[in-house]
């Protein structure tokens, strides 16, 4: 039987269609999938992408309302077998209130959190824009392993509540895990380039045992190069003026890591 | 000087309040929880003589800073107490990364001439549960809507960037 992927659709996601297009780029077979869907549904998934959007149009604080869904308690457990789960955006921002991510001593309780966008001690409002990251780690988690360490790799930001914050920032500086940080084109982490306020300007990062992944930038709006701004100063963004023909973006990596990950399970 | 608690309600269907209760009711399945209501509370601290009720139709009918009247209404220090055989347990809920709004105080000042110094902002949750003890009413809420710390147990206050109180004077039953 062949791999397939689980793009969950919560009331109010809004980029489950583009994140199953980036998947079906490198193979993979993808369903939207109901919140609602049956335990024995869900099962039949051999990873799961929860995508971004305003989930109950982010009632109460982005991502709460849908973290207590019975899907979760289904989630806890497949990130318990060693499946792989992508949370993007308000995907990640569930990940955070379910305690999927960091989950550094193994007992899902609840260490970070997707606080509102911040600049100079101020709330800063919904935040648009292109922005360089860079990956510590990336081969200890299962969605990151195509991508080389020092690699500075250009994606968009969409959120109005993407400012991470941890119980125990040490922990998290010492951690070796996979982390994504905000970076300038050179791949300096730096204050500047932090669009909003997260602590070590993380981007993304992934749990323990690195096969649950959460970040804020959305990768399926970078998944094709024709999606990537010719402004950027990027070779992506070069080979897109010199041949817009080239469809290969600089986040298909991440979900060919998955489809890599998978084909060594199958 | 005097300090004014300005507590705003949705006129109509509170659609965060909605979505919390039904997710405590229906994915929580905290079925001691009757009643939610939520307020977003600005605390006003302004130096003037004109009466607490003066100073908010000053503020509110000059600007649409604090609230918009057409979906919003207001009542001032005191909420309303309701005749009912649960317990209201009042929780305060401030963020830890800004509760005060400088700011806004100042534009405040500039157009209505109401000196503010100071304003800060809370979201107050009225919740009413069926425990006829206030003790044990307030610990439920503390214990199962309070305290997040999985993604089973609370969901009110962010455990990472806000922090709570509760409100001895609310607790009410008849």
């Amino acid at each position: 039987m062949s791999a397939k992927v689980a793009v969950f659709q919560f009331p109010g996601s809004n980029c489950e269609y583009e994140t199953m297009e980036s998947l079906n780029s490198v193979g993979l077979e993808a369903d939207i999938v109901s919140w609602s869907a049956s335990e024995s549904e869900l099962d039949s998934y051999s990873a799961y992408v929860l995508p971004g959007g305003f989930s109950f149009q982010d009632r109460v604080r982005a991502g709460v309302v849908s973290s207590k869904l019975p899907l979760i308690k289904h989630l806890i457990r497949f990130a318990d077998e060693g499946k792989p789960i992508l949370g993007i955006c308000n995907g990640c921002q569930i990940l955070a209130e379910t305690g999927l991510v960091p989950n550094s001593a193994n007992s899902h309780n609840i260490e970070m959190a997707l606080a509102p966008n911040m600049k100079h001690n101020d709330f800063y409002g919904f935040v648009c824009d292109w922005v360089y990251v860079k990956i510590d780690n990336p081969k200890k988690n299962i969605f990151t392993t195509a991508f080389s360490d020092n690699e500075v790799i250009p994606i968009q930001i969409n959120h109005g509540e993407g400012n991470f914050r941890f119980s125990n920032p040490e922990k998290i500086q010492e951690s070796t895990t996979t982390q994504i940080k905000y970076c300038d084109e050179s791949g300096q982490v730096t204050d500047d380039v932090n669009p909003n306020g997260a602590m070590m300007n993380i981007a993304g990062l992934s749990n323990s045992k690195g096969n649950v992944l959460a970040m804020m930038p959305h990768p399926e709006r970078a998944t094709f190069n024709y999606q990537v701004p010719r402004y950027l100063n990027h070779e992506a963004a070069e080979t897109k003026r010199n041949a817009p023909s080239i469809s290969e973006g600089p986040w298909q990596k991440l979900f060919l890591s998955l489809a890599n990950h998978l084909k060594g399970q199958h | 000087m005097q300090t004014i608690k300005l507590y705003i309600y949705k006129k109509n269907l509170d659609l965060d309040c909605m979505s919390a209760s039904e997710a405590i009711k229906h994915f929580m399945h905290k079925d001691k929880l009757v009643h939610l209501q939520r307020f977003l509370c600005w605390h006003i601290q302004v130096a003037s003589e004109l009466s607490k009720e003066a100073i908010i139709e000053t503020l509110t009918t000059n600007t649409y800073l604090l609230l918009n009247p057409n979906k919003e209404a207001y009542f001032i220090d005191e909420l309303p107490q309701k005749q009912s055989s649960n317990t209201s347990v009042h929780v305060s809920v401030k963020s830890t990364l800004k509760a005060e709004y400088p700011e806004l105080a100042e534009t405040l000042t500039a157009k209505c001439g109401l000196p503010i110094s100071r304003l800060e902002k809370s979201i107050e949750w009225l919740c009413q549960v069926a425990i006829p003890d206030a003790e044990k009413a307030t610990a439920y809420v503390e214990q199962e809507l309070l305290n997040t710390t999985s993604y089973s147990q609370g969901i009110l206050v962010n455990p990472i960037y806000e922090q709570y109180s509760i409100k001895e004077n609310s607790l009410q039953h008849s």
